[in-house]
């Protein structure tokens, strides 16, 4: 079912594209739905119009639990500039999120893992792109390293806000539950530290309405790190940091070459995946696709 | 893309010219919702999917008790087209902004697609202000829900005169509505102002047609597995026979709680 893109001046939309010129092609939106023999997945590809000659692609790969329900219109919104710059995009849900099928706690990283490749296939499937890549944000981003270190062939790779420690990030979401009853009871029943025992000790956690399960927490608390570069593989890290106030510093920062092939940038966001927001996100996207252009 | 029973499917239409993302839920088989077709909208800048998945898993609950369900990204959220223009102050001072043409379009598609016997709106959220506004101006839409409803412009905030004028002219209508809301929610405590300025006639025809539920505990968003499970089965047992089997009843339960 095509869903064809309306430009900014059929919608009256405010896209961040002052001053931007017109882009060389239109895009396509393309819903679709694929792995169907078991727990079927939602995506919406953005197909460039006209498709360039050698079309490369990028899937997409969501940050966790609401995180994904905040950053998806910016997932979006870089997926149809990428199909304007004539990148193939593909958005998806992951197992048990948004409109996939399958209940939350069928989920975990794991299973995200395999989800991303499932994702891969569909879209090489669907454009018939040979080169293919990841983009993530936040657990996206750790998501996309380990996918793209099982498959050679992914590249390149666009890592946004990666988090660097999944245990603290784990055990700061745990913490979002005592904050909920705080608010809402007026103090916390338990401790991070209880709420991990009761998950090692095979019970399940609700936190902010998501059900966490033994397995989901294991793979979260595991020690180790994801790998920061992986060989042969150009990479994009864009660190995001949350606006403060005052006037926010102009254009983004190159903070150098830590590992080879890696080129990080910096630049001030809103944290647009702890709250949705009505904002132009046109500095990171631009920053995205001026690096992606200048792949050889 | 084919729709099998208990199947969904993405779906696309369109109001005031932008394209509108969907997804389409068909009934499972025959159940307490045979004949329902339902428009859900969401609130604010939140996608169709809902916080931690509360559409998403209401509309699979609806679609198991026989509904039609349809989900839709409003214009500059999710996957639809356009901008969010009911932010901007324009929008605000316009009733008509309020995603009142989006809901019609998608009560257009719903009919074309399903021809369910009764269409009904469901919101969360300013969405519930919405499904509220589309219930006053269209016949077609023969009953309400509204999650979390705020009636002030901000949380907590005074009451917006336009909101209570929508819902007076809901009374009016006596169309069949259901109120859910989460006990520790500043939204339901302007909803219980709301409702003790009524005058007497208004509670009159208040309590033949409207069920209030306070949820005990919950917040906003319901945003625990088991706050998201109540409401959902309360509202689908409502729109199945009209009651709520909780501790919640018909008319005056804000006062008691």
């Amino acid at each position: 079912m095509p869903v064809r893109m309306l430009t900014a001046s059929e919608t009256g939309a405010t896209s961040g594209r002052a001053g931007a010129s017109k882009p060389a092609r239109s895009s396509r939106k393309v819903p679709l739905r694929f792995r169907e023999e078991t727990a079927a997945l939602y995506g919406l590809l953005h197909r460039p119009e006209p498709a360039p000659d050698g079309m490369a692609g990028l899937v997409i790969c969501a940050p966790f639990a609401d995180e994904a329900v905040h950053a998806h219109r910016v997932l979006a919104e870089l997926a149809g500039r990428l199909a304007e710059a004539g990148i193939a995009a593909f958005c998806f849900d992951y197992t048990g999120t948004g409109d996939s099928e399958a209940g939350f706690d069928a989920g975990g990283l794991t299973r995200y893992v395999a989800d991303i490749h499932d994702a891969v296939a569909c879209l090489r499937r669907q454009t018939g792109v040979k080169r293919c890549g990841l983009v993530g944000l936040r657990l996206g981003a750790n998501l996309a390293m380990r996918a793209a270190a099982e498959d050679p062939s992914l590249s390149p790779l666009v890592l946004w806000a990666p988090l660097p420690d999944l245990r603290h990030y784990f055990r700061g979401f745990l913490r979002l539950r005592l904050f909920t009853e705080v608010a809402t009871a007026g103090r916390a029943t338990s401790t991070v530290r209880a709420l991990e025992e009761r998950l090692a000790s095979g019970g399940a956690v609700d936190v902010l309405g998501y059900p966490i399960g033994p397995e989901m927490a294991r793979e979260f608390l595991r020690p180790g790190t994801d790998p920061a570069a992986l060989p042969g593989r150009p990479t994009l890290v864009v660190e995001l940091r949350a606006r403060t106030v005052g006037p926010a510093p102009g254009g983004a920062a190159d903070v150098g070459l830590c590992e080879p092939g890696v080129s990080r940038r910096r630049l001030t966001a809103e944290p647009f995946w702890e709250r949705a927001r009505a904002a132009s996100h046109a500095e990171l996207f631009e920053t995205t696709v001026a690096w992606l252009a200048a792949l050889p | 893309m084919s729709l099998r029973a208990g199947g969904e499917r993405p779906v696309g239409f369109s109001a005031r010219g932008v394209a509108l993302a969907g997804m389409l839920h068909a009934p499972a088989g025959p159940g307490a919702l045979a004949g329902v077709g339902l428009v859900m909208i969401p609130g604010g800048l939140v996608r169709r999917v809902g916080l931690h998945g509360l559409f998403t898993t209401a509309a699979r609950a609806f679609a198991q008790a026989g509904a039609w369900a349809l989900r839709f990204d409003p214009p500059g959220v999710g996957d639809s087209d356009g901008a969010p223009r009911w932010l901007t102050p324009a929008g605000l001072a316009s009733l008509e902004a309020r995603l009142v043409d989006e809901a019609g379009a998608a009560l257009d598609f719903l009919e074309r697609e399903a021809a369910p016997a009764r269409l009904c709106v469901l919101g969360h959220c300013t969405g519930a202000r919405s499904a509220v506004l589309r219930a006053t101006e269209d016949r077609r839409v023969q009953a309400v829900v509204g999650w979390s409803m705020p009636l002030g412009e901000d949380d907590g905030g005074p009451l917006a005169p336009w909101v209570g004028d929508a819902l007076r002219r809901l009374i009016g209508q006596a169309t069949p509505s259901l109120w859910i809301y989460g006990a520790t929610d500043p939204a339901w405590a302007g909803f219980r102002q709301f409702a003790s300025a009524l005058s007497p006639d208004e509670r009159a025809r208040l309590h033949v047609a409207w069920t209030v539920r306070a949820v005990p505990g919950a917040n906003h968003d319901f945003t625990s597995v088991g706050w998201g499970r109540e409401v959902v089965e309360a509202s689908t047992r409502w729109l199945g026979d009209g009651r709520v089997d909780l501790e919640g009843s018909r008319g005056a339960a804000w006062t008691s709680a």
